[in-house]
């Protein structure tokens, strides 16, 4: 059952300096009593229409009409009553509702992988329901809590590689973020909006600069007109094209896969065109302009300007086309990092593109396929080709999920599978450092209330090195690994 | 013209319906007479489907392998196997299915000696009972005993008892198909001959299975 949470009612006069000022001239006639707010179109959600359209549960004090004075005080020496500014905006504090994540077109089956992205719609999407303007403040937000256990299990002829990649855990990650979205809705159509996404972390390893892990996850300024453009600066992620179904979560050790201590040298993250995907981490941001032209099409065109081990700046613009049924993305991506230093010859190009197919055939099965390739070439601070740095990375792969449908009990199956092929030019007269990565999922999900996710993943992944010059080192590494994971979308 | 055909249209539609509509009547039961109304009103009761076929994708992990004699019973670790197995199964009371599930499993290989790949053949029995959780929903407990082969790519045939066991949930999608994903263990007590001397090659792996079926 979802309560609406409408917290609070503040009147903010336009002008604050104005707000005590009883003998002020009254602001002219605020426009006639707007038409109540129409329900969100598809709202399935509880909220009443009016906590939905940000209008406070309780009635809003009035505002005084032109013209007219305070009336006396009732009784000698009361101070004369307060009256607002008619230009007053009700501020609302509100869960978001169910309007506020676009179901059109589809998304995917409810409650699975696909259904969780957002294909690029513009959301938390917190128009003005009635006449005027509107300002409310949404909250929302997930967590979750992962109980894992992975054991990797190495061979090959490099003993004391394989015994050290003998490993095995038990672990417990968690994070949960508020999300707070300040939403000014000019109108119907305009709006400039604001969201934070404040973390709590539970370990998955820190970093973040550490101390305490990642406290922001989102942290942007949007301004723009719904369903038709906008624009967006600050800390969030780009469009994704590359879809890994109901595994391989962010921040879990099973998206890292069988790479061991042997060989985290070579690590081998997939590549989805997810070089400028994620949030930039350091003193770095996003600046992204978003075109909706027709429904079923949109754009994304995303620049990056930072720092990371120098200064940076990166673009990947990215096309979706979405019949719901049917989704086809396709995206690219280019950047570059250079050295603070004149004397640092450090130069970090790297390129890539993929693309993506997904078909939705609601209630019951939805799947898609996934490629992307991309390089990367890296001149050392003095000049030199870093042989190890420089490489292709290729990535493909595929999902299918399948669900009962059922809107009381739904339960999902969900089955994944990846690989990813790396080749650096490390001593290029012979053949390369070569490695792969193959990552595989189940899982199978069951949603209670609709807001509780419970979802057990079984994975396994498998790699591959191949490295050296004449001499080859050869490792062989698998992993497999259960997650029970626990999430709580509000 | 366009209002002409529609009335055409509308007045076949009526015939249609009311030639089904006849049809029902004459197929309901003359000796005891039932309201029509109160019979069309009531939705048909979802036939008994007693019969189920399906198939599995079997990822097959963390496989080990027994070789040797008695006093000389070596392990090795097996590389990661798949397979598929096709399963009947008939509903001999509810909930309480009893059936065949033979499967093949392939890549049967060491991890330290990629030169040997066999193949298992298992013709196994399956026996499962289900609890259903919600509608369209169930868990299930399944036992699979059978008969092993292991044809390696050189040498003899093994051959030998298995046993599985596992649990899982099993899914419907719609009025007939379901899908459904498990996970178990198996044991086997394969051997074979060499002279006069029987060499154990005995399998174990973690089996999961993710299928599909239909039920008839």
């Amino acid at each position: 059952m979802r309560t609406p949470l409408l917290i609070s009612l503040i009147l903010l006069g336009s002008s604050t300096a104005a707000f005590a000022q009883a003998n002020q001239q009254p602001a002219p006639a605020p426009p006639p009593d707007a038409p109540p707010a129409a329900p969100p179109p598809g709202n399935a959600s509880p909220v009443p229409a009016a906590a939905a359209a940000g209008i406070p549960a309780t009635p809003a004090p009035q505002t005084q009409a032109p013209g007219s004075h305070p009336e006396p005080a009732s009784f000698p020496g009361a101070p004369p009553e307060v009256t607002e500014p008619a230009s007053v905006i009700e501020v609302g504090v509100q869960r978001l509702p169910a309007s506020a994540y676009p179901e059109y077109p589809l998304r995917g089956l409810k409650y699975s992988s696909l259904w969780l992205t957002f294909h690029g719609l513009q959301w938390p999407y917190m128009p003005s329901f009635r006449k005027g303007e509107r300002f409310v403040i949404g909250l929302s937000g997930w967590g979750w809590i992962d109980t894992a256990y992975q054991k990797f299990a190495p061979w090959g002829p490099e003993p004391s590689i394989v015994e050290n990649d003998k490993i095995k855990y038990w672990k417990q990650q968690a994070r949960m973020l508020l999300r707070v979205t300040p939403t000014y809705a000019l109108d119907r159509s305009t709006f400039i909006q604001g969201q934070v996404e404040l973390v709590g972390t539970g370990d998955q390893t820190i970093s973040r600069s550490d101390v305490g892990g990642a406290d922001t996850d989102d942290l942007y300024l949007r301004a723009g007109q719904w369903n038709k453009w906008d624009v967006q600066v600050g800390r969030f992620e780009g469009w994704e094209v590359f879809h890994l179904g109901m595994g391989l979560d962010q921040n879990t050790f099973e998206r890292k896969g069988a790479v061991g201590a042997g060989e985290s040298e070579f690590n081998v993250p997939f590549y989805g065109v997810t070089d400028n995907q994620f949030r930039p981490g350091g003193p770095s941001g996003n600046l992204a302009v978003h075109v909706y032209p027709l429904p079923i099409l949109r754009f994304e065109l995303l620049g990056m300007a930072g720092y990371f081990s120098g200064p940076a700046y990166a673009g990947r613009p990215v096309a979706i086309v979405d019949l719901g049924w049917f989704k086809l993305k396709f995206g690219a991506e280019y950047q570059h990092v250079g050295a603070q230093l004149a004397s640092d010859q450090t130069d970090i190009t790297s390129k890539g593109l993929g693309g993506a197919v997904q078909f939705v055939l609601a209630p019951h099965v939805e799947f898609g396929f996934n490629g992307a390739q991309g390089t990367v070439w890296n001149i050392d601070a003095n000049g030199r080709l870093n042989t190890k740095g420089s490489l292709t990375r290729t990535s493909f792969g595929g999902f299918l999920n399948v669900s009962n449908g059922n809107p009381r009990h739904p339960v999902l199956f969900g089955v994944g599978s990846m690989v990813t092929f790396n080749e650096d030019q490390f001593d290029a007269a012979n053949p390369q450092n070569k490695y792969w990565l193959y990552q595989g999922f189940l899982a199978a999900q069951y949603v209670a209330q609709g807001v509780l996710y419970i979802k057990l993943v079984g994975g396994y992944s498998r790699g591959h090195w191949d490295l050296g010059g004449d001499t080859r080192t050869l490792i062989e590494n698998e992993m497999y690994s259960v997650r029970l994971r626990f999430a709580f979308f509000f | 013209m366009r209002k002409a055909s529609t009335r055409l249209g509308l007045v076949g539609l009526t015939l249609v319906a009311l030639a089904a509509t006849a049809h029902a009547q004459e197929a309901a039961p003359t000796a005891t007479p039932t309201p029509v109304a109160a019979t069309a009103a009531e939705p048909a009761p979802a036939p008994a489907r007693r019969l189920q076929v399906g198939v599995s994708f079997l990822p097959m992990s963390l496989g080990k392998f027994d070789t040797g004699g008695p006093g000389t019973m070596m392990t090795s670790e097996l590389a990661f196997a798949y397979g598929g197995a096709l399963s009947v199964g008939y509903d001999v009371i509810p909930h309480l299915t009893v059936g065949l599930a033979p499967q093949v499993i392939l890549h049967v290989t060491p991890k330290d000696d990629p030169s040997i790949n066999a193949n298992e053949i298992d013709a196994m029995a399956r026996v499962a009972y289900s609890f259903p959780v919600a509608q369209g929903t169930a868990l299930f407990v399944e036992v699979l005993p059978g008969y092993s082969l292991i044809k390696p790519n050189s040498g003899d045939l093994a051959k030998g008892f298995i046993i599985g066991g596992g649990a899982g949930a099993v899914m419907d999608m719609g009025d007939r198909f379901f899908v459904n994903l498990g996970a178990g263990y198996q044991v086997g007590w394969q051997s074979r001959k060499e002279g006069m001397m029987t060499i154990d090659v005995r399998t174990k792996f973690i089996r999961v299975a993710l299928g599909v079926g239909a039920r008839f």
